[in-house]
């Protein structure tokens, strides 16, 4: 499948901001199931100095500094990417999750290595107090990835999907305790699951298609950026699942990014000079082409 | 004198004056004996009584006292504590552990290169939880390359001697080693205290390490692309725990002392906001943690930091001492894996041996430590501990809640990566001169430094002991003799090595210096209106005068805004009996707002944050003057009051004094002094105005305004006649040979302004020397006669109102381009 991506982010600030440094994770990666064709990233006002480079996980980065006072930032990014995730996965397959705690442990080679540096809590995913939860889906013997889907489907059975309950800084726990949340606090519910077993889970920054074929529910997040969350298990690789969606993501989902959670891949991190309060607006549009 | 007591080495002598707990190793005596590397200081303690100690004791608190060293334990400033017998160190066992030290530093040193650079480590020799479950690897980090590969530009170790006499490796310090500000003013009181001892002793100096170690970091430094930028350290403020060693270091080291808003980083470089606009900095001795260099790219409401600084250094513009992520190797989890990294990394044997650890991250240990629960010592793995609370006691309890064994066991199974089971280890004692004036056992840690130089790591022939005592932890200064000829430390006193010249003030130090000669005014123009309040109440005034003087004092303080309208009128309504005692309470009731204590805090505040620009005198003058309002105690009358108002203005022309005298006339000093001015000519404008704009004059306002102004010698040297409103005002506006006449504080200004950066006019005038020109030539141009004589219908002298009103917008006026000019809006005062 191939897309158009549009996304749109305007800061509005109630003061002139001197001086704006922006790190922006806008610009989906290439790998193996999905390919970028094209990106045309405008910005205003115009940055003294914009890099790319790759951070610590692959993902392409854009630092900018914007010198010129300003009232309102506009980050608007084209992409055109190919996107080919189709894959049936026999979930029954996958091996029993204690044997992925114990290669873990001691990695062999360099797959089970990368993956074994998501198997800890990290800055924004605590591990404490979600075991109880957690263990309702890894029972003895069953296999990784059909428990990984059985926390997918019982976050979106237990959870309510709603905004303004929490924002991005909300640790695990409290999500555990509202019961709500939105997409990057069900995926982090997700990863802290799969991490409290010793398990290797991260967390994927990415969009949703916005209009769906006909006769096609649209799904939840579509209008914003999305994320949701990977598990890894030898012969499989890294499997994505949806838990705002309760689906294994397929070629409706692109990918921009990955890391231990939010605040490895969060879409544009900022520090500005001045500003007073802000005003933050995101529209993203994905369609077909 | 008998026989016996001239003879130190008898183990009945010893025995009188200390002993040491059996079961553990005793640094200062074996079988009775003084351990023989004592030397001289031994044998001084043992020939000498009580009162030596006493003495000694004595004296290093005053010394501690006199030089202000001191920290911030809740929030509040405790004194430093320091033992007057130093902790001798064994100069075979200094070869020993000067060797394996440097081993150590070298080898941690390779890890954290590899951890954040090829990462060899991972893919074999270390499980990935010690570093991805370590929260100090920071990934924003990896792919630095550090020149000449260095990381660690310091570490500092502590050290615990075990019963079978073997010192141990207890922690690697590796994020922002503290306490090196300590060690130097402990030795440098304890080379005053001792002078003969010292000298006598051959005790190695600690000069030559710091300029090897500064020297170091100018060269990395200079090795980035900004060759010729500026060394700074970059600190966490007054509110460090440890702020005074950031100051004593930069004042020693001759680096200034920055906080994150100083510093910016624009078109990829990091420059100091100084008074001459941005200098290129090429090195940031951080005085904070790592997480917080860059709100950017790691902790992100961290205000300690520059943002984009972690870019810059990853780009090779600016070093950042130790390297941001070097706290990667500072935990309890790596001990175990060392000697096999020493083999793997530097090809040799661990020298040094760490404290038996057990990292539960790895099945096996996890195994033992569970089973040995209850002989092993429990602690997290992944925490850093600051300088303070390191102390031995710490080393040797846990810091897991261990009260619900199974809760524990729970926690350790979720994340058994995050503990580390360690044996308990019974610390070597040593003699400490305890509260109840006796030689006592108590046990100990030794911390050493080591830094990173271009000719390799070198320890500090020095450090800091720290001794366990009931009372809390002290500390002792370290003496290793040296073997050395003294000829390569001679001439390199303890002296503040300066090489820093106003030019690289920052900005927001200038501010503050500014604010500093502001407040300073400020509090010397309220303390002079509340003695003379307190005159009058007590009677020193005329009688006839009195009602009427208070109500204009009371309406004056009211106007300063020495005291606050509602109070005011409180305290005139309340009639003459109770106005004494309503002004006594806002002026030193403890609760009071408007007192003494607000004044007098300000000052305290703004100097403290100018602390290294500062001499220890003039600091000292100013902890003395921040102690008067607690004094308000023993405030019983009007007298009294009088006396502590008295002493206060004694203590601010101390202060003034120490900065005329003391203080390079530099930039900074002139802001000082501009502040001050530009305070001294509102304070006079705005008394004249409030006492003598309007007809009828009332009684007595000449005196009280001479008085208020100072200038009641003068006026009489003078006029050597009552005061009338002609001689008041030629006096304090017009004769610029009065100190404290608004013409005089012009042309200081003007004097001043005139070799300030950036003051250079495209052409003709600068902005602000046209403002003062125009204030000059109306003060000169000023006519008294008319000032006093030109009386409008409603009673209003306009011609002096006029003028006053002018001359008062352009010191407004003055103080907003100051600002505008020179702090950036970065401004903490109002």
């Amino acid at each position: 499948m191939r897309y158009q991506v549009s996304h749109t982010t305007r800061f509005r600030y109630e003061q002139p901001v001197s001086t704006s440094y922006q790190l922006l994770h806008l610009t989906p990666r290439s790998f193996d199931k999905q390919q970028v064709l094209s990106i045309k990233l405008s910005i205003e006002p115009v940055p003294v100095s914009l890099q790319q480079r790759s951070d610590y996980f692959g993902n392409p980065v854009t630092d900018i500094v914007i010198q010129e006072r300003h009232e309102e930032l506009i980050i608007t990014n084209l992409v055109q990417v190919d996107v080919n995730a189709d894959q049936e996965i026999l979930l029954e397959l996958s091996p029993a999750w204690e044997s992925i705690v114990q290669l873990m442990l001691e990695p062999l080679d360099d797959d089970a290595r990368d993956a074994s540096k998501f198997c800890f809590p990290s800055p924004r995913i605590s591990i404490d107090t979600v075991l109880a939860y957690a263990r309702v889906s890894f029972t003895p013997g069953k296999p990784l990835l059909r428990a990984a889907m059985e926390v997918t489907r019982r976050i979106f059975a237990d959870f309510e999907y709603q905004g303004g309950v929490t924002d991005i800084y909300t640790p695990v726990p409290h999500i555990l305790k509202a019961r709500a949340g939105v997409c990057q606090d069900f995926a982090h519910l997700a990863i802290a699951c799969l991490r409290c077993c010793g398990l290797p889970a991260r967390y994927v920054s990415g969009y949703l298609l916005t209009r769906p074929s006909e006769g096609q529910p649209r799904l939840t997040g579509a209008d914003a950026s999305h994320a949701w969350f990977s598990v890894w298990c030898p012969e499989f690789g890294w499997v994505d699942f949806d838990p705002t969606n309760n689906l294994r993501p397929q070629n409706e989902h692109i990918t921009i990014g990955w890391g231990r959670d939010y605040g490895d891949v969060s879409p544009t991190r900022g520090y500005i000079r001045g500003g007073g309060a802000q005003e933050l607006h995101v529209a993203v549009d994905v369609r077909p082409i | 004198m008998t026989q016996e007591s001239n003879n130190p080495q008898s183990a009945s002598a010893i025995a009188d004056i200390y002993q040491s707990p059996s079961g553990v190793y005793d640094e200062f005596m074996t079988n009775g004996k003084l351990r023989s590397h004592w030397g001289s200081i031994g044998e001084t303690l043992l020939r000498q009584g009580q009162n030596w100690a006493a003495n000694l004791d004595a004296n290093v608190r005053r010394l501690l006292e006199e030089n202000a060293v001191t920290y911030l334990a809740d929030g509040t400033r405790r004194p430093w504590q320091l033992d007057g017998l130093p902790f001798v160190l064994n100069p075979d066992e200094w070869q020993i552990l000067e060797a394996g030290l440097i081993q150590r530093a070298r080898l941690l040193n390779a890890i954290v290169a590899d951890l954040y650079g090829r990462e060899t480590l991972l893919r074999g020799n270390l499980p990935p939880a010690l570093t991805f479950a370590n929260p100090d690897y920071l990934l924003p980090s990896c792919g630095y390359q550090a020149p000449d590969g260095v990381y660690l530009h310091l570490l500092a170790f502590d050290l615990g001697r075990s019963p079978d006499g073997q010192w141990r490796v207890l922690s690697n310090r590796t994020e922002a080693p503290s306490g090196l500000g300590f060690a130097l003013e402990n030795r440098l009181i304890m080379a005053r205290c001792l002078p003969e001892l010292f000298d006598r002793g051959g005790v190695s100096r600690l000069a030559h390490f710091f300029r090897s170690f500064s020297d170091n970091l100018q060269r990395l430094g200079a090795l980035s692309t900004a060759s010729d930028g500026l060394a700074v350290i970059l600190s966490g403020g007054p509110d460090d725990a440890i702020y005074s060693e950031h100051t004593f270091l930069g004042r020693y080291l001759g680096f200034p002392v920055v906080e994150g808003a100083d510093l910016t980083v624009r078109d990829g470089r990091v420059y100091l906001k100084t008074l001459e606009g941005l200098k290129i900095t090429n090195l940031i001795t951080r005085q904070i943690e790592s997480a917080d260099c860059d709100p950017l790219e790691l902790r992100p409401r961290s205000m300690q930091g520059a943002p984009g600084l972690l870019r810059t250094a990853s780009n090779g513009h600016v070093v950042v001492a130790n390297a941001i992520g070097s706290g990667v190797v500072e935990n309890d989890a790596i001990m175990s894996f060392l000697p096999g990294l020493c083999a793997s990394l530097l090809g040799e044997e661990l020298a040094l041996p760490s404290l038996a650890t057990w990292w539960c991250g790895q099945s096996k240990e996890r195994a033992y430590v569970q089973n040995h629960i209850d002989t092993l010592v429990l602690r997290k793995a992944f925490v850093r501990r600051p300088l303070l609370e390191s102390s031995v006691l710490t080393y040797m309890a846990t810091d897991v809640d261990a009260a619900d064994k199974a809760q524990l066991e729970q926690a350790v199974n979720l994340s058994p990566y995050h503990y580390v089971g360690r044996e308990p280890v019974a610390l070597s004692t040593v003699p400490y001169w305890n509260e109840h004036g006796q030689w006592e056992a108590a046990p100990m840690t030794l911390r050493l430094y080591v830094a990173a130089t271009e000719h390799g790591y070198q320890v500090m022939p020095g450090g800091l002991a720290r001794v366990s005592t009931p009372a809390g932890d002290i500390s002792k200064d370290v003496w290793i003799r040296s073997n050395e000829s003294f000829l390569t430390n001679a001439g390199t006193n303890l002296s503040v090595a300066t090489r820093r010249s106003d030019r690289d003030l920052p900005s927001r130090t200038a501010d503050d210096l500014f604010w500093l000669g502001r407040y300073l005014e400020r509090s010397e123009g309220a303390v002079r209106l509340y003695r003379t309040l307190f005159r009058y109440i007590g009677g020193g005034g005329d009688a006839s005068e009195q009602p009427v003087a208070l109500d204009i004092l009371t309406r004056l303080l009211g106007s300063m805004d020495y005291l606050s309208a509602q109070r005011a009128r409180r305290a005139a309504a309340a009639g003459q009996q109770a106005v004494e005692q309503e002004l006594w309470n806002i002026l030193f009731g403890p609760e009071s707002k408007d007192g003494l204590a607000k004044v007098l805090a300000n000052v305290y505040r703004t100097a403290d944050h100018v602390r290294e620009r500062l001499s220890r005198d003039a600091w000292r003058l100013f902890e003395r003057l921040s102690e008067v309002p607690q004094l308000r105690w023993r405030v019983h009358s009007v007298a009294d009051a009088a006396r502590l108002l008295d002493d206060l203005i004694e203590k601010l022309s101390a202060i003034n004094g120490q900065i005329h005298e003391n203080m390079t006339r530099g930039h900074g000093w002139r802001l000082l002094d501009l502040g001050r001015r530009l305070e001294r000519s509102r304070f006079v404008l705005q008394v004249i105005g409030d006492l003598c704009t309007r007809e009828p004059q009332q009684l007595g306002a000449l005196n009280l305004l001479l008085d208020a102004c100072d200038s009641s010698i003068t006026h009489r040297a003078r006029y050597r006649a009552n005061p009338t409103l002609n001689t008041v005002l030629d006096l304090l506006l017009v004769d610029n040979s009065n100190p404290r006449a608004v013409i005089h504080q012009i042309e200081m200004m003007q004097e001043h302004m005139s070799v300030m950066p950036l003051e250079h006019a495209e052409e003709g005038l600068s902005e602000s020397g046209r403002i003062l020109l125009r204030a000059h030539t109306d003060l000169a141009l000023a006519e008294v006669d008319k000032l006093v004589d030109v009386i409008s219908k409603r009673g209003l002298r306009t011609h002096l109102a006029r003028l006053l009103k002018r001359t008062e917008q352009a010191v407004n006026l003055l103080s907003q381009v100051i600002t505008r000019t020179y702090f950036d809006h970065t401004s903490r005062h109002s």
